[in-house]
């Protein structure tokens, strides 16, 4: 299943070992270039996870401890309420003084909800391109993985700024100790730009400034990369790049977005 | 083995999953009602364990209020979407405590007994589809195989390591039972 396949049945046994999750290595970073390139083939992919999808919820239920739907609204809060809590965004969340209102939703979860919509569009474009690979060039996009042989996974996500042609690349392979940043159109004289990650419990955590415009590799601590998970909050704020990492950012958010794996 | 429904109509399901988009927490909770026994027990099914159920559900509906507005009904069923969201948690989880496995032993043998399905799909508003029906008839030496590796989020090659076959062996036999289950879904 290795090389591009031709026959019908080919097309179709590759489509469902895609979706079912069979593949890694170089078959799977085959896979996923004719998923990107092919409309027909990504079309049979969507078709067997959806039908994968069933299976999974076939599974019978079972009741949670009654004290799970507190725990679930609990971490939302936290999710949702915790940016209040730091200063520096008082005018970008809601009022933490106040109990959270069950139809409020705060303003930076509305931005990154809508950009984790942009990300998903351009996920597969950023796994080839953000680097300067063409989409014609054959490049691994999940690794082998470690010693222990497990595949690991790559996760991206794309940022987009406040004006036209500003965007924020980040590209991550899972537990490689430096995460790729390319930023567009936000070279600035004194400042640069510093990427959080908000994790479940609503406090950024910087992961270091990137360069305006152009590529860097930040480094990352072992401290850190356990919240870059699928469907982390990335943030990026406009910071004196002399005394980074800051303890928290300065408003305003410049940009919103959303960790995807692919 | 259900001692409540926790099955809204498919239609309602989205329609919250919509509101949930929105921000809505009354539709999210309303959303967690319906749902959380169906992913509790992916969880369970995966985890093997009541407490690591109980995190990675948790885990699992935060994901769900982050992302519904990345629903579409072409996705499939939401309940489909949403049990998705939680196997892909389960199997993340165990990934991350025990590194180098995939899946406890009880969840690969709990998970390819596919006669726990079949009764639970009956009641759902997934009677079209043709899958559940599919793999029951599959051999059982494919059905096991396809089963633990869908539920454990095993590879070819950690299945071949799990199970302790050649992988080459592993390949032949999954893909002539995918290549079963597709002509099944084509023409029974």
């Amino acid at each position: 299943m290795t090389d591009t396949p031709n026959m019908p049945e080919d097309r179709q046994v590759l489509a469902i070992e895609l979706a079912f999750g069979l593949l890694e290595g170089d078959e799977l970073a085959q896979a996923k270039r004719l998923q990107l390139s092919d409309p027909d083939f990504a079309a049979l992919v969507q078709v067997w996870s959806r039908r994968f999808g069933v299976l999974a919820s076939a599974v019978p239920g079972e009741t949670p401890p009654a004290r799970l739907k507190q725990r679930v609204n609990d971490a939302i809060d936290r999710l949702d309420g915790g940016m209040g809590d730091t200063p520096h965004f008082a005018s970008d969340t809601v009022d933490s003084s106040q109990p959270a209102n069950d139809n409020q939703i705060s303003t930076w979860r509305r931005l990154a909800l809508a950009a984790s919509f942009v990300a998903t569009l351009l996920a597969g474009y950023l796994a080839f391109d953000m680097f300067g690979q063409t989409g014609n060039e054959p490049r691994e996009i999940i690794a082998q993985g470690g010693d222990d042989g497990i595949a690991t996974r790559q996760f991206v996500a794309q940022l987009t700024g406040p004006e036209e042609g500003q965007f924020v690349l980040i590209n991550w392979r899972e537990g490689a100790d430096t995460l790729e940043v390319r930023a567009i159109g936000l070279e600035d004289e004194t400042l640069a730009p510093e990427l959080w990650v908000i994790p479940a419990d609503g406090t950024p955590r910087s992961l270091g400034t990137a360069r305006g415009e152009g590529s860097a590799n930040l480094a990352l601590s072992e401290a850190l990369a356990p919240f870059l998970i699928d469907g982390a909050t990335i943030a990026v704020t406009m910071e004196d790049p002399a005394n980074a990492p800051h303890q928290a950012p300065t408003p305003p958010i410049i940009a919103v977005g959303t960790l995807l794996t692919i | 083995m259900n001692d409540q429904p926790d099955q809204l109509p498919h239609q309602e399901i989205e329609e919250l999953l919509h509101k949930v988009a929105g921000g809505d927490r009354a539709a999210f909770n309303a959303l967690y009602d319906a749902s959380s026994r169906k992913l509790f027990g992916i969880c369970m099914r995966i985890c093997g364990n009541s407490e690591a159920a109980e995190d990675v559900t948790q885990e699992s509906f935060v994901k769900i209020w982050q992302r519904a507005d990345q629903f579409s009904a072409e996705l499939g069923s939401p309940l489909a979407w949403m049990g998705t969201i939680a196997r892909n948690a389960a199997i993340d989880w165990y990934r991350k405590q025990r590194k180098g496995e995939t899946a406890s032993d009880q969840a690969l043998e709990h998970a390819a007994d596919p006669a726990a399905l079949a009764d639970e799909v009956m009641d759902t508003a997934q009677q079209n589809e043709r899958i559940i029906h599919c793999i029951q008839k599959l051999g059982m030496d494919q059905k096991s195989l396809i089963l633990g590796a869908f539920f454990s989020g095993s590879t070819y090659q950690q299945l071949a390591l799990r199970i302790g076959a050649p992988l080459n062996t592993v390949k032949s036999r999954v893909r002539r039972g995918l290549i079963n289950l597709r002509k099944c879904l084509e023409n029974d």
